[in-house]
């Protein structure tokens, strides 16, 4: 009964057309070369199989979703060898896995307090009145006397200093661990 | 994806800057039919840019579940600096902290020798 073109194969012909030049690129920057051909037949293979089960609504997204977190695991996986003597030493105590989730939730969480608090005090201000305490931006702008539109700038302005921390506590992690290692 | 340095890793600074101020503008729920277009165009222009856009959206989300934490921030004892680089700092500054009291304390001897010499 099956015919040799298959609904789903048509499509990801399609989608292969359509993102594999500016996934390439895309990808450069972050895996060498020879990797970058497999990530992405591991991604369309991933489709594929995916789109034998369930519907995918945007299959170009899921995709580029695929490309990236296969090329950060690799990224994550060479790291690792570094990370683990850093985790063995500072958590010599913790064997059991539901152990180690609640340190790193609480590890990430303190990561995102002090991220908070970094942040310039209007800038901080206006993060905690959006994200804790809910107020919408009219009811920040009213009460702070600024415009929405700087509402809006000073919480895209929060994102990317709160994301430029995470760089920075991953960054101080790396050096420790190399030092560890060195020594 | 978590709070961690593989946020937007690879990403160019611009693209993080403008995925930023969408979350922003989207934040606001107010947003034009026209607007929502633009929106959907640049989100599919470039790979980086939804990689960008969906990395700090889901950081952007997660900040929300943070009630409990409230006290902890804006308050001046929590501000200092990260358990790293504490602990990096560590040794260094014991180090200059005992070369301190050293000067000082041959300082204080020469003083007292001095007092000493003139009884």
């Amino acid at each position: 009964m099956k015919s040799s073109t298959k609904p789903e194969d048509i499509c990801l012909s399609a989608v292969i057309e359509k993102t594999s030049k500016p996934l390439k690129k895309a990808l450069a920057s972050l895996v060498p070369e020879a990797e970058i051909e497999e990530i992405l037949q591991d991604s369309y293979l991933q489709l594929h199989l995916t789109a034998r089960r369930e519907s995918i609504a945007n299959p170009v997204a899921f995709v580029h979703r695929t490309a990236r977190n296969l090329a950060i695991n690799r990224l994550r996986q060479k790291k690792t060898s570094e990370r683990f003597v850093e985790s063995h030493f500072a958590n010599p105590e913790v064997n059991d896995q539901s152990e180690f989730k609640r340190l790193s939730l609480i590890r990430e969480q303190q990561v995102l307090i002090d991220a908070i608090n970094q942040l310039p005090p209007i800038c901080r201000q206006v993060f905690v009145m959006r994200k804790l305490h809910g107020y919408s931006h009219k009811d920040i702008s009213q009460r702070l006397s600024i415009s929405t539109k700087t509402v809006e700038n000073h919480l895209a302005k929060a994102i990317v200093k709160c994301r430029d921390y995470f760089v920075k506590q991953g960054a101080d992690i790396g050096l420790i661990s190399s030092a560890i290692e060195a020594a | 994806m978590s709070f961690d340095e593989w946020v937007c890793f690879g990403i160019p600074e611009e693209i993080i800057q403008q995925a930023s101020s969408w979350i922003a503008e989207l934040d606001a729920g107010n947003i034009s039919a026209s607007r929502q277009a633009v929106f959907l165009h640049w989100l599919d222009e470039n790979p980086q840019n939804r990689w960008a856009f969906e990395e700090l959206s889901e950081a952007w989300a997660k900040t929300s579940v943070l009630t409990d934490i409230e006290t902890q921030i804006e308050t001046p004892q929590v501000v200092p600096f990260s358990r790293q680089s504490v602990l990096s700092n560590t040794n260094p500054t014991s180090i200059q902290t005992n070369k301190d009291w050293l000067h000082f304390g041959a300082i204080a001897l020469i003083i007292i020798g001095l007092i000493f010499a003139n009884i």
